[in-house]
């Protein structure tokens, strides 16, 4: 019951703490946005026969004509009601498209990151109890490589294997194509696909971004398993399950895992607030349909309103994956109450 | 008497950067059955490493390259991992020194316990759970119902020792090596713990040996004592033997830097000269750049412990010839503390 009480205590400030971060953040978004350019002259770009009036009638139809800080207070207004406006290029309600790409670039960074750290997880133990070892030392290597090489340049190494040479060496071999998709999270009839093959199809097409993300976050992830197992496989804790006549696996991975994996919450804290913000450049590479893809095409465009909405709703899933993060340290830890 | 276990040159090895560090190298000594044996010498002689080899946990970079360790009619370091897991906490169990890290603190102490009771033992969750209370009340833990689902950090140092000890013993070993049970905690609880031990030993039946570097606490709990000196024995023999009339200059020598009895003065008469380097160790007797009777044959060889009286094993080639004069600096350290 106490314990309820004081997670609701927990849940309830930590949210009123993020309200004022998501409204800073908007506002410095909405700033830099206005900085940037005049929408009404890029929707209007290479459109023959234009009056001024037509241009100062598309002006007042999006409110452009209002002082900035009185169209942030209505745009404000909007949220709370659940309206966050309509898309200047596509010309429908932002909510709907947003969501569909939401729920993409959620699938495809929650995979990889979940991947990576299942990954990690054990090169990391193997590394950690066989130090200096011929594995260790290739796997420290490569995981250094992960870290210091940027996700466009494996991804672009990945398209050209798993994708290009896949595709022509299958070819020439079978005389039918196996590879992985470059492009898109599904084929492009989809929607006509029965559920299992809709799965299946969206999973097969998920592989090739999703290897590429993890190998880039499993570098840090090894790392840190590797050390902190290297110290806590030290203690006398360990030591201690031991020699009470555990097995193997249950001193290792129970007793000693537990404890190295409390410094990389943090860490995977910071991982997925990373990855949603680095979506657009993965989506990018792979031409993916979230919404870091369609954020840098909102950019080009200068359209308000989905700029706004994508970076809203990042701002939320960052803020709220923290809270679960610091959530976890009370459930891992015991020693850490949260408050 | 029957001896419940025997070591036998025992040599264990840590092979750092630095070079190869001899923490034990050839000890030898019997454990009696029924018998609380006592295990002392200063500290980094060698006396955990010597648990930790019995039980084949040597951490890393550590390894057993020689030597016997007999029990139950076989020898212990020709196991498989496998077979040594059966025996540890079953059979053979030790606590550890300190109980504030000896406990994972990530888990309950009970889960700790009943997760020992269950690898070895035949029962339920609900069986180990009752097991577990049953311990704890034997180690005087209150409302143990409750402080089941504590953690470590929620207990007192004291509480957590006792506790420490709960785990070694709730599979009911036959022989207990007790690291230091006392040297973390302060002199009130020390005396609780240590009369809990000789409770539990009546009450379990186990075997006890116990590991420390205080000989107050080996005149108090211990009939037989062996003594380390560098990872080498200096002598074995029976308790009373030791302190009337011990046979190894570095046992006098650990004896009057002990407080007088009556403790009301500390004097400690500190041993001249470091514990050696174990990379580098002496040649010949390892005591003897610190002994006030070493002669160029203590420099030549290593000497083994043997029978000079009878069960009195020591290891000090010239004690025939310095015998007299050994015990008459004793009586006379002894005089010096009693007038204090
Ligand atoms: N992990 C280790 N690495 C290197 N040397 C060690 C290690 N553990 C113990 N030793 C060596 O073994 C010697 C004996 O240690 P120990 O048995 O812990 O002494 P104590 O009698 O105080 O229990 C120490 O002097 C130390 O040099
Ligand atoms: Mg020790």
């Amino acid at each position: 019951m106490i314990e309820i009480t004081r997670l609701a205590r927990f849940l309830i400030r930590r949210i009123l703490f993020s309200i004022p971060v998501f409204f800073g953040v908007t506002i410095i978004v909405w700033a830099l946005m206005y900085a940037a350019g005049d929408p009404v002259r890029l929707l209007l770009a290479g459109v023959p026969y234009i009056t001024p009036e037509v241009v100062e009638n598309l002006r007042r139809y999006y409110h452009l004509d209002r002082p900035v800080w009185e169209q942030y207070l209505f745009w404000v207004f909007n949220l709370v009601q659940g309206n966050l406006g309509e898309s200047f290029v596509y010309n429908q309600p932002v909510l709907q498209l947003v969501i569909p790409w939401t729920i993409e670039t959620v699938k495809l960074q929650l995979s990889a990151l979940a991947l990576a750290l299942f990954l990690a997880i054990f090169i990391g133990v193997y590394s950690a109890r066989h130090p200096y070892s011929i594995t260790d030392m290739a796997v420290t290597t490569l995981a250094l490589l992960g870290v210091s090489m940027p996700i466009f340049v494996w991804g672009i190494f990945g398209i050209l294997i798993f994708s290009s040479y896949a595709h022509s060496a299958t070819t020439a071999l079978f005389g039918f194509p196996i590879y992985f998709p470059p492009v898109g999270a599904h084929a492009w009839n989809y929607r006509t696909f029965p559920f299992p093959l809709f799965l299946a199809d969206a999973i097969w097409h998920m592989i090739l971004p999703m290897c590429v993300l993890a190998i880039t976050y499993m570098a840090l992830y090894v790392r840190l398993v590797r050390s902190g197992m290297r110290e806590t496989l030290e203690q006398d804790y360990v030591l201690a399950a031991r020699a009470s006549g555990l097995s193997d696996r249950k001193v290792v991975y129970k007793h000693a895992l537990r404890n190295a994996l409390i410094p990389l919450i943090t860490y995977v804290g910071l991982a997925i607030a990373t990855s949603f913000a680095g979506a657009p450049i993965t989506e990018t590479v792979f031409t993916w349909p979230g919404m870091g893809y369609y954020y840098v095409q909102a950019l080009y465009s200068l359209d308000f309103p989905l700029i706004m909405a994508v970076i809203s709703i990042l701002t939320i899933l960052i803020l709220a994956a923290n809270i679960i993060v610091d959530m976890t340290y009370g459930f891992i830890d015991p020693r850490i109450t949260v408050e | 008497m029957a001896n419940i276990m025997e070591i036998e040159n025992l040599k264990t090895y840590f092979y750092t950067e630095a070079g190869v560090v001899k923490a034990l190298d050839g000890i030898s000594f019997n454990i009696e059955e029924d018998v609380t044996h006592g295990l002392v010498g200063e500290s980094g002689s060698g006396k955990t490493v010597t648990a930790l080899s019995v039980l084949g946990i040597v951490p890393n970079p550590g390894r057993i390259v020689d030597g016997r360790v007999i029990f139950e009619g076989e020898n212990l370091l020709e196991k498989s991992d496998k077979e040594m897991q059966k025996l540890r906490g079953d059979k053979i169990a030790i606590s550890f020194q300190d109980p504030s890290t000896s406990l994972n603190p990530v888990f309950t102490v009970g889960s700790q316990i009943a997760e020992v009771i269950m690898r070895h033992q035949d029962v339920t969750k609900e069986e180990a759970k009752q097991a577990v209370i049953e311990i704890m009340e034997a180690v005087r833990i209150p409302e143990a119902e409750q402080r089941y689902y504590e953690y470590p950090h929620q207990f007192s140092t004291g509480m957590r020792q006792r506790m420490a000890i709960a785990r070694s013993l709730s599979a009911r070993p036959d022989i207990l090596f007790a690291d230091e049970p006392t040297t973390a905690l302060d002199v009130t609880i020390e005396a609780q713990v240590l009369n809990l031990m000789q409770e539990l030993q009546d009450k379990f039946g186990m075997d006890l040996v116990m590991i420390t570097h205080d000989m107050g606490v080996i005149a108090e709990m211990c009939k037989r004592v062996t003594v380390l000196y560098a990872g080498r024995v200096c002598e074995t023999a029976n308790v009373d033997s030791v302190f009337h009339e011990p046979k190894h200059p570095y046992t006098q020598a650990l004896l009057t830097s002990v407080p007088s009895v009556l403790g009301k003065i500390k004097r400690l008469s500190v041993i001249p000269g470091t514990i050696p380097d174990l990379i580098h160790p002496p040649s010949g007797c390892r005591f003897h750049p610190r002994c006030a009777f070493a002669k160029d044959v203590c420099k030549k060889e290593m000497p083994d412990a043997v029978e000079v009286a009878k069960g009195h094993e020591s290891a000090c080639v010239r004690i025939d010839e310095i015998n007299d004069e050994l015990q008459a600096r004793l009586k006379k350290a002894r005089e010096e503390q009693a007038s204090d």
